[in-house]
Formats: structure tokens, C-alpha cells, sequence
């Protein structure tokens, strides 16, 4: 289905001191591509993201986006080259109205805008997709938490990414406000045309949307495949639920 | 607004009036207003509090009293020189930026203090620089009050079109996402670090020609006048007082805080920073967006 790979990570190593937050991961992801990554807590999931866009500088392996090695740029050299992506805790500028805060990212994004004028028009068209725009004159701050988990997308799809990195948008919703995110992920990729790649917890919904799934476990990518087969593997069902008793023993 | 041009046009014809305490009252209103917006450029827009804005005041002083000094026989107006000590303080600015600026919150403040207390005490051991005694212009410089009033109108003016600019343009909202959140902004984008320099080169200009400006006036520069740590409070005062961020906040700010120490100078002399002091803690805890901020809120008209 995938026209072509977007984004490769190959080899990933991350430490912190001695801890090994990612121990050589390998991840692909196609154009116009829906890739769920899940994983337990502290698997190694954020830390990615993180390397992804710049935040971190891996101590070994690659990042190439669009056939271009991005390994150690800076975030927003990254950010600028079509890679978006919203925070596990929201961090919408509190002080700055909702609309202003799209607006920085139609400023700064891909092609972004000279100036506040020329950008008015994504904003506008993205506070629309995303709900927002009865909201847009309101401060950011007293956006209530799943407004707040939108409005991190809307920023992120202003500055019209070709890859969005999702984590942990659907935390927090309830079963209504979660198909609708869902519903609004879908049509990103259809209207948008851009590639998702999503850290969620929420597995019905993950199951639900992604095209394919990877898990991590401690760092390292443990399975890889379509929801089904991903569901069904001995060691997901392990890494989720320990691993089974073996022996009959009860020493 | 239009009692506000209505002010601008009484306030520019003051010294052609012949009243020479009033201009020198005014030359002070003028003063704190510049110094605000100055700070403004940084503090008000990307949330950096600089505590040691005033290095650039005085680095501006001392480097337009050189220029005095060393070219006084060109014989052209010596306000021109303050220029001069505008670009060395944004000089100063740009060496100092990128590191200093990687400082953040509390320990930046703490930072900039050290900077600008340090840069004091260097001069004050420089001979070439008059060291301790400073620097007399006396020989050099005729009194010349309505050159110094119509310069720092002209550099008052630019410091308000430059806010304007600066509040409308992409330099801004970037600034402005790195008051609210540095570390989203870079996710997002935004060159925090080549911004965050940017705006201290810029805000440093106007704090150095002020300086300049002032230096001349006086005919006499020390240390202790132009490095002081007061300046810089007056300066965050009056940035908050008036509404930080904001394209009219240092000018409203700037203009009732130099009252009010006028004011408080003469009743209560040497009391007035007590003054300010609590000023500054009673805006922080109760109107944190200055009068701006609620002007905004009760007319939503306000710039």
C-alpha cells in the first residue's frame, strides 16, 4: 500500500548513564502509512520520538527521513524538514490564544509562512479540521485536556508535516472523544496524505486504526506486523502479561 | 490615541518652550520609557529576565565617550556617537548570547547580574578608561539639553516602531513561544537559539545609544551611575508595570514610573527603590499583565 519509505530508524541505541533506553531499534514507516507503536511503560516509546525529531542524540544508529540522514540535526531543523508531532503532556503556550498557537505552527513548520497574514489561511483551515475554530480566540490555558490533545495535532498539522508522530493522544478520552480523534487521524492521512505514527495505550483503538503495529519491551522491538498477528504473538502476550508457567512446577 | 499624539507634540515642544528643569523632567520620563522598551525586546517577549540590562546602558556610555574623546575635533554633533555606543553593546550582546542564554529562569538573572557587576569592576581597573575617577566629557561636549531631548525622542520613536515590528512578525510569535515554551517551540520550529540572541542583540542597541545619549548630557561617566543594579530594576518596573510584551506597555510603564520616582525622590529622597521594590511585588502577585493587561481585558483595544 505504501508508496515508498518515509522515515527509517536503523540501529537505534540511547543511553542515560546506564540505562539503555533503546538497544538497537529498527523501525520503518511508508508514505501515508498508520504504524501503532505500542509497548509497556518505559519500553522505550517516548525516548524514540524523541530521538526522531532531535530532542535526543542517539549514541548509535540512524534516522533517515526522506532518504536524508537527520542523525543529530537540531529539532527544529528537523520540524522544518516535515516531521510533527505533539507531547505526551500536553505543552500548549498557556498565555497565547488557541488560534496563535496554531499560528506558530503554520509559522515555523515545513513551508512555513513569511508572515502572521500569508499563514492565516492554514491556520484557519486547520483549527476547522481539527474542531477548534469556535475556540480560537480563547487562551490556550483554559482549554479543557482532551481540547488540549487537539489542539497539540492542530499545531503539529499547521506546520503541514509529512510525518506525524502521535504519543499518547487518546490518554484521558472517553469512548466518544476517542472515535472521534480517531476518525480525525483517518481523514489527517486521507486529506493530508501524510504518514502517522502513533504511541497509544488505548489497544482497541490501536488495533482499530493502525495499517501495522510494532511493540517494544526494554528497548528493543520485539514484534512486528499487522494488529492480528502482532495480538497473537507469544512474545507480546509475555512482554503484556509475563510469561506463562512452564514445567507444571510449583517450586 | 489621540491624546496621546496631543502629549507627544506638548511633550516634543518642551525645550523650544525655555523651561530647562522641565526638559530635564521629561529627559528622565524619556529615559525610563526607552530603557523599558529595551528590556521589553527581551525580558517582555521571550520571558529571559534579564537582571544586568543595565551593562548595556553602561557599555553604550563608555564606548560613546571614546568616540567622544577620540573624535570631538570632527566637530559634527557628538549625540551622533551614541550610535556608536549602541552597536557596541549589541556587539557585547552578540558575544555574550550564546552562551549566557543557554542559562534559564532564576540562574539566567543570577547570570546576567554577575556579568554586569563584572563588566563594571573591569572598567573601574581600566585606566584608559578613567578608572575608578570615570570619564569627564566636559572638555569635550558643549551643553547641548535640546540635541539630547530631540535624540532620545528620535530613539524612543524607533524603539516603538521596532516593538510594532517585532509584535506583528514571525520573530515575534517565535519569541513569544519561547516565553510560553522553549522546549515546544524548538519542537515546532522555531530557531530558539539564533532567536533568543537575536532579540538580546536588538534590545541591547537601545539600552547602548540611551546610554551614549546620556552620557553626553551629563558630560560625566563613572561606574556607579551607569553600571548600576537599580537601573535594571527601575527598567523591569517599569517594563511590568506597564504590561510586558506589549507594544505600549514600556511607554505607559516608563511614563507613570518616572513620575512616581519624581514624585517619591523629592519627599522620601534615596527611599524611592523601597517604593519601586514593593511596586514590583505587588504587580507580580496582583496584575501580573501590567495596566496594559487590563486595559486589554476592559476595552479589548489596547495594542
Amino acid at each position: 500500500m505504501a508508496t515508498g519509505i518515509i522515515l527509517e530508524a536503523k540501529d537505534v541505541v540511547k543511553r542515560f548513564g546506564g540505562l539503555e533506553a533503546l538497544r538497537g531499534v529498527s523501525v520503518e514507516v511508508g508514505r501515508e502509512e498508520i504504524l501503532g507503536l505500542v509497548g509497556p511503560n518505559g519500553s522505550g516509546k517516548t525516548v524514540f520520538f524523541n530521538v526522531v525529531t532531535g530532542v535526543y542524540k542517539p549514541e548509535g544508529g540512524r534516522i533517515i527521513f526522506k532518504g536524508r540522514d537527520i542523525t543529530g540535526l537540531p529539532p527544529h531543523a528537523i520540524a522544518r524538514m516535515g516531521i510533527g508531532r505533539t507531547f505526551q503532556v500536553p505543552k500548549p503556550f498557556s498565555a497565547m490564544s488557541v488560534r496563535d498557537n496554531v499560528m506558530i505552527g503554520a509559522l515555523f513548520g515545513k513551508h512555513g509562512a513569511k508572515n502572521p497574514y500569508e499563514a492565516a489561511k492554514v491556520v484557519d483551515e486547520v483549527l476547522e479540521l481539527t474542531g477548534l475554530a469556535g475556540k480560537a480566540d480563547l487562551q490556550a490555558g483554559l482549554l479543557n485536556v482532551p481540547e488540549k490533545r487537539r489542539l497539540e495535532m492542530a499545531r503539529a498539522l499547521a506546520s503541514r508535516p509529512e510525518l506525524l508522530l502521535l504519543d499518547e493522544v487518546l490518554a484521558g478520552l472517553t469512548p466518544t472523544e476517542i472515535d472521534e480523534a480517531l476518525g480525525m487521524i483517518r481523514s489527517f492521512r486521507k486529506e493530508l496524505g501524510l504518514a502517522v505514527i502513533m504511541v497509544e495505550h488505548v489497544m482497541r483503538a490501536v488495533m482499530n486504526i493502525s495499517d501495522r503495529i510494532v511493540v517494544f519491551n526494554a528497548g528493543r522491538k520485539i514484534a512486528e506486523g499487522s494488529p492480528s498477528e502482532v495480538a497473537n504473538d507469544q512474545a507480546v502476550i509475555e512482554a503484556y502479561l509475563g510469561a506463562p508457567i512452564t514445567g507444571g512446577g510449583r517450586e | 490615541m489621540l491624546t496621546l499624539i496631543g502629549f507627544e507634540a506638548l511633550a516634543i515642544a518642551i525645550p523650544f518652550m525655555g523651561s530647562s528643569s522641565a526638559t530635564s523632567l521629561f529627559m528622565s520620563v524619556l529615559e525610563y520609557m526607552v530603557l523599558a522598551y529595551s528590556i521589553n525586546l527581551l525580558t517582555g517577549f521571550t520571558g529571559y529576565v534579564d537582571f544586568g540590562h543595565v551593562v548595556f546602558f553602561g557599555i553604550g556610555a563608555y564606548a560613546t565617550a571614546v568616540m567622544v574623546q577620540s573624535f570631538h575635533a570632527l566637530g559634527v554633533n557628538p549625540y551622533v556617537f551614541s550610535i556608536a555606543g549602541g552597536l557596541m553593546a549589541s556587539l557585547f550582546a552578540l558575544i555574550l548570547g550564546a552562551p549566557i542564554l543557554k542559562i534559564r529562569g532564576a540562574y539566567f538573572a543570577i547570570a546576567t547580574l554577575g556579568v554586569s557587576e563584572a563588566v563594571s569592576v573591569i572598567i573601574s581597573n581600566t585606566p584608559a578608561l578613567g578608572g575608578s575617577y570615570g570619564m569627564p566629557l566636559a572638555a569635550y561636549v558643549k551643553y547641548d539639553l535640546t540635541s539630547a531631548y530631540l535624540s532620545m525622542w528620535i530613539l524612543l520613536l524607533a524603539a516603538m516602531a521596532v516593538t510594532l515590528y517585532v509584535a506583528n512578525s514571525k520573530f515575534g510569535y517565535g519569541l513569544r513561544a519561547i516565553r510560553e515554551d522553549e522546549d515546544a517551540a524548538e519542537v515546532m520550529g522555531v530557531n530558539t537559539r539564533l532567536y533568543k540572541v537575536a532579540a538580546y542583540v536588538l534590545s541591547a542597541f537601545f539600552a547602548g545609544v540611551a546610554g551614549g545619549i546620556f552620557g553626553i548630557v551629563t558630560a560625566y561617566i563613572d561606574t556607579g551611575g551607569y553600571f548600576s543594579v537599580s537601573k535594571t530594576v527601575e527598567m523591569l518596573v517599569a517594563m511590568m508595570l506597564g504590561g510586558y510584551g506589549t507594544l505600549l506597555g514600556p511607554l505607559i510603564g516608563g511614563f507613570v514610573l518616572s513620575l512616581l520616582e519624581y514624585t517619591t525622590v523629592v519627599y522620601i529622597a534615596n527611599l524611592h527603590l523601597l517604593v519601586f521594590g514593593v511596586i514590583l511585588i505587588l504587580l507580580v502577585l496582583f496584575l501580573p499583565e501590567g495596566i496594559v493587561g487590563v486595559l486589554r481585558r476592559r476595552t479589548r483595544l489596547v495594542g
